[in-house]
């Protein structure tokens, strides 16, 4: 079955590759990959990425390890996105007082819908003045009630009111909620539950139109600004870690870098091996000696206690890692099969012709003995992606890759150093480890396929 | 150059393997293969080597081809000494000798067209430059090995061709550097029968009108006759009769060729009522051999000097020689 | 010479096979007897069926077999009609025996040679091993090899040692009938001559009958009495030797002996020109007509059947029936 011939190289294996099912899923999946690797690449850059995943500033208003908002449909309720209330949407009212400071009060409405309470509140400031002012926050619920929260006197221009954290405000809810229901309620009253659940035994959200009122006391020229962050408990289509970043860009940068980082060590593995092989068989004699004890010996060497010795002494960096494990690769026992094949080849009445007319050793070996050799060893060199990308995921979780980059193995990493199976956060190790998954099944089903189409052909040398 | 019209010339020439028992053994052996062959060929004349398997002939083509070095004696081609010469220097050498292979499936590298396989010579001596020019001269080359039309021929791959049509490729490659030898190590043994004599005739046509020397190598000594103008008996690593192919088929000498000759089956319906007269026995081991005459085991006339002293070449008559002491006055 | 009894009788063998390009139609319309004593030698080009023939007889068929029909009678039984376990019992390896090509190469490199020359006796006969052995070694010194060879293993033995250990092997069960196919083809000369003088030996001895297989007629020529000529599946002529090599009548067979090169005569020999055909898709009317020198337009419309010529002589060819 030499249809590779028929119908000339590279359009016909695709031809054949593709009349195997698996071979189909396979490919889409790449394709898939390949798709959303060129769109991370174009849409976030990589240095921009790398700085946005170091900072912690870019990300200050997502919830911290936010869920997916998919989950909801597993919850049967609506989770709670976040909701991002601005001072500048507020109705102001600004009176002259005699000294000639402002009396100024701004509210700002929002509606909550959600079914379940929001996991943080923050109040972000941004304001200018001279004195630093106090200000009184005020609380509406949708029926009307108000509460007093605190009164807060700025502490730079960029402050921030963590109320979450805030004890006494959550003790004095606690009372207030007391006195309400009439008893202690059958749930911790957190702030965020204290101001926005029905005063009842059982934590129900209150549904409707809050309001936030700012009071505060004015120099001529001072501006308040200010930002409500009501911090959902879902973000976006993954979720996000402990540094409120988005898990989707983890994923999605994590795709182009596994991808590359797989090719790469695959291809120059097989193609580093390959050539060693065939010097090792062509030439034969000390250098094949040299060589076979080489892979002899790097076949007893443990891969990864060096690999983790490498990364652990000196700077970790991908590529570092990608070149050790390169160099640990090559010298496999891979290329004893090479070298037997490449001797028998050598052995062949046509290589004994072409001398006979002028080859020198390396048209040989370019022309004669690579393309008869190189066909059986591209599934091989296919279906070793995935376990190049495990390896990379393997060692940024153990913490040994490279801390720079937005990784899958990264993630999983951060989720274990977190205790995300503790916390019920799921998510946070499941979907790098899906996105693993889908790569090394897209990987295995081609390599498969090709496996099949080529080990025929291994007859017709 | 000069004016001698000799092709090639060897003197004495000995190709020995060696075979080293284990691996830390100092003690090295000897498979004789090629062991003091003398002989020479002129422009455009044709002569066969005719032996049966380990009698040398194949080692000897390849040695006169410079695949091998040999371990002892002289080549000369055209006048030149080639016998030591570094590989990387010979290759205006691998221009002007060709070789023929006996399988002519496995001769071609099963990736490469037709076309392609026939532009290899060219491509590695960059004679010539242009691709036009270079595809003529692949379908010239076809069309001199009849396979024609040419354009059917040139982009198929090895395995859609018979047997007899990839030996005209292979005759075709063979001539297309324009050489002045041609070594066709048993060029028909793998074709059918009736195609042999069509291949053969090709040889001897393209022979005659180039005026190529050809090294005929073979075991079948009835295709001999009509392919070339002398003849070459091997056996066992040295030349037992040369003499014109006329001559050794009318008037064989030594005892081993009047063997050949009456092993060798012609189709006569009486054969079947008679049984031949042979030597039993087979052809030596090569491995250090004794110093004596190599055929006197089988031989049926073999007396006691046959079995001391290895027997020079006698001139039995002009221009015959034979290895025999049975010839020893002259 | 033969003794007027017939051992083997073929009638209209065909042997069909299925292969990815279409039905390859291997073997047709196979006629022929074999009396006591025979040699019938079947030549032809490869490719031309006549191994595939040798394979038939003893019911070595292929997997992917499509039609195989006709009759075959051994001393006036039809064996055709023998299901495969009374075939292997009663035919294969007890009647006829076979010697393949290449043979010395089928012998499994890990056991002596004296156990796989006995191992016939003991599956077909079911005698002891011991029994088996002695007579295995009996047999290796007739074929004129030192007994004690049956106590080297394949890689110890010459090219033509094994030949004569393959044909022993051929001969232990005391068949009545031996097919050659082309047991002498990767030998030398002087091997070949010393094997064919063997093989004349034990046929007298043994009374034994040969089917001959070769694409080599100088070869055929040392061991026959009948010639039968293989084309594109069919035989194309059937004779007798001694007719068929001075006076071969069908424009293959003259091809062929045209083109046999010879040592003694003065004829320089001629080739056939072309290339045998697709038995998936063979020429209509007679096969040859597209290398023949004399076809005209019967040839290519209508196939020839096999006409009498002579005694015991059938040419398939227009040139000697109605027509021309």
């Amino acid at each position: 079955m030499s249809s590779s011939k028929r119908v000339g190289g590279l359009k016909g294996v695709l031809h054949e590759v593709l009349s195997y099912k698996s071979a189909v899923i396979g490919v889409a999946i790449l394709l898939f990959l390949i798709v959303l690797s060129v769109y991370t690449m174009v849409t976030i850059p990589l240095p921009e990425a790398i700085q946005a995943w170091r900072s912690s500033e870019a990300w200050s208003r997502n919830p911290r390890n936010a869920q997916p908002e998919w989950v909801e449909i597993f919850y049967g309720k609506k989770l709670p996105r976040t909701i991002i209330v601005p001072l500048k949407d507020a109705d102001a009212t600004k009176v002259l007082l005699e000294d000639g400071r402002l009396a100024a009060s701004w509210t700002v409405y929002f509606n909550y819908e959600y079914d379940d309470f929001p996991s943080e509140i923050v109040m972000f400031f941004n304001s200018s003045y001279s004195e630093k002012p106090a200000v009184e926050i005020y609380w509406i619920r949708p029926d009307g009630e108000e509460v007093f929260l605190k009164k807060h006197v700025l502490r730079r221009p960029d402050d921030r009111l963590y109320l979450s954290n805030d004890l006494s405000l959550e003790l004095r809810l606690e009372g207030l909620f007391e006195n309400k229901v009439g008893g202690k309620p059958g749930f911790m009253v957190t702030v965020e539950k204290g101001l926005f659940a029905e005063y009842s035994l059982d934590p129900r959200v209150l549904k409707g139109r809050y309001g936030i009122r700012f009071e505060a006391t004015l120099e001529k020229n001072d501006v308040l600004n200010a930002e409500v962050v009501i911090y959902g408990s879902v973000y976006g289509l993954a979720g996000t870690d402990h540094l409120r970043r988005p898990l989707l860009i983890g994923l999605l940068w994590g795709t182009p870098i596994a991808m590359s980082f797989g090719l790469t060590s695959a291809i120059l593995t097989t193609v580093l091996s390959l050539i060693i092989g065939t010097i090792s068989g062509w030439y034969g004699g000390k250098i094949d000696l040299v060589i076979q004890r080489i892979v002899e010996i790097n076949a007893v060497l443990p891969f990864l206690p060096i690999l983790i010795m490498l990364t652990t002494f000196y700077r970790i960096d991908l590529l570092i890692i990608l070149l050790s494990v390169v160099v640990l690769s090559i010298f496999s026992l891979g290329i004893k099969g090479t070298r037997i094949l490449v001797m028998q080849i050598k052995s062949y009445p046509y290589i004994e012709a072409a001398q006979a007319y002028g080859a020198s050793n390396m048209r040989l070996i370019l022309f004669y003995v690579i393309p008869k050799i190189l066909p059986p060893v591209v599934p091989g060199m296919i279906s070793s992606v995935p376990g190049f990308v495990f390896l990379e995921a393997g060692l940024s979780y153990l913490g040994l890759g490279d801390p720079f980059l937005p990784t899958w193995g990264k993630i999983i990493n951060d989720a274990q150093t977190n205790g995300a199976f503790y916390k019920g956060m799921y998510y946070w190790v499941l979907e790098p480890a899906f996105m693993l998954i889908l790569t090394s099944i897209a990987f295995a089903l081609i390599g498969m396929a090709l496996e099949k189409i080529v080990n025929p052909k291994l007859k017709e040398l | 150059m000069n004016s001698d019209t000799r092709l090639l010339e060897l003197e004495d020439l000995r190709k020995w393997f060696e075979i080293r028992r284990g691996f830390l053994s100092s003690r090295v052996n000897y498979v004789k293969a090629v062991d003091g062959v003398t002989f020479s060929l002129e422009e455009g004349k044709a002569v066969s080597l005719v032996g049966e398997s380990g009698s040398g002939k194949t080692t000897l083509g390849k040695t006169i081809l410079r695949l091998y070095e040999p371990n002892g004696g002289r080549i000369l081609f055209q006048g030149k000494d080639i016998t030591h010469t570094k590989v990387k220097d010979l290759k205006w050498y691998r221009r002007m000798a060709s070789l023929v292979q006996q399988d002519p499936f496995g001769a071609f590298a099963s990736h490469f067209t037709v076309f392609r396989a026939l532009e290899e010579p060219l491509l590695i001596h960059n004679t010539v430059k242009s691709r036009e020019e270079r595809a003529e001269r692949v379908f010239k080359a076809l069309e001199e090995v009849r396979l024609t039309p040419v354009e059917d021929f040139a982009y198929k791959y090895p395995h859609m061709l018979s047997g007899g049509q990839l030996q005209r490729v292979a005759i075709a490659r063979a001539i297309i550097l324009e050489p002045r030898l041609i070594v066709a190590d048993e060029p028909v043994s793998m074709l059918d029968a009736s195609v042999r004599i069509e291949i053969l005739t090709l040889l001897r046509r393209l022979q005659e009108r180039l005026r190529l020397g050809v090294i005929y190598i073979t075991h079948d000594l009835a295709t001999t006759r009509f392919f070339s103008e002398s003849a070459l008996i091997m056996y066992a690593g040295h030349v037992m009769e040369k003499a014109s192919t006329q001559e050794v088929l009318r008037n064989p000498l030594h005892p081993y060729t009047k063997a050949l000759l009456i092993a060798t089956p012609d189709p006569n319906p009486q054969n079947r009522s008679r049984f031949k007269e042979v030597p039993p026995g087979e052809p030596p081991a090569l491995v250090d051999p004794p110093k004596n005459c190599r055929f006197s085991p089988r031989c049926p006339r073999a007396f006691d000097k046959c079995f001391k002293e290895e027997p020079p070449e006698f001139e039995a008559a002009p221009g015959h020689w034979v290895k025999c002491w049975l010839y020893e006055r002259s | 010479m033969s003794s007027g009894k017939t051992v083997l009788s073929v009638r209209d063998l065909k042997l069909y096979y299925r292969t990815r390009k279409g039905i390859v139609k291997a073997l047709e319309e196979i006629n022929f007897d074999l009396e006591k004593e025979d040699v019938l030698a079947v030549v032809g080009e490869s490719g031309c069926g006549k191994s595939t023939l040798a394979r038939a007889l003893v019911r070595v068929l292929p997997r992917n077999i499509h039609t195989y029909e006709g009759k075959v009678f051994l001393n006036g039984r039809n064996v055709m009609e023998l299901d495969e376990e009374a075939f292997r019992r009663e035919v294969r390896w007890k009647k006829i025996s076979i010697v393949f090509q290449g043979a010395m190469n089928s012998f499994n490199p890990v056991y002596k040679i004296g156990q796989q020359v006995a191992e016939p006796l003991v599956i077909h006969d079911n005698v002891e091993k011991k029994e088996a052995l002695k007579k295995a070694r009996q047999l290796i010194e007739l074929m004129g090899m030192p007994g004690i060879f049956a106590e080297r293993y394949p890689f110890e033995l010459s090219g033509g040692m094994k030949q004569r250990a393959a044909i022993a092997m051929a001969l232990i069960t005391n068949p009545e009938i031996v097919i050659l196919d082309e047991p002498t083809s990767a030998l030398d000369v002087l091997t070949q001559a010393n094997i064919i003088n063997l093989l004349k030996r034990i046929k007298n001895e043994f009374r034994l009958s040969y089917i001959f297989i070769t694409h080599d007629l100088g070869l055929a020529s040392e061991l026959a009495n009948k010639v039968a000529v293989i084309y594109a599946g069919k035989i194309v002529e059937l004779s007798s030797a001694d007719v068929f090599y001075t006076e071969p009548k069908h424009p293959y067979s003259r091809g062929l002996i045209a083109s046999v090169p010879t040592l003694t005569t003065d004829r320089k020999p001629e080739f056939i020109s072309g290339a045998p055909p697709s038995l998936i898709d063979p020429p209509s009317g007679c096969r040859f007509h597209p290398r023949c020198r004399f076809a005209w337009d019967k040839c290519s419309a209508e196939e020839p059947g096999m006409i009498k010529v002579g005694e015991d002589h059938l040419v398939r060819c227009w040139l000697y029936g109605d027509g021309k």
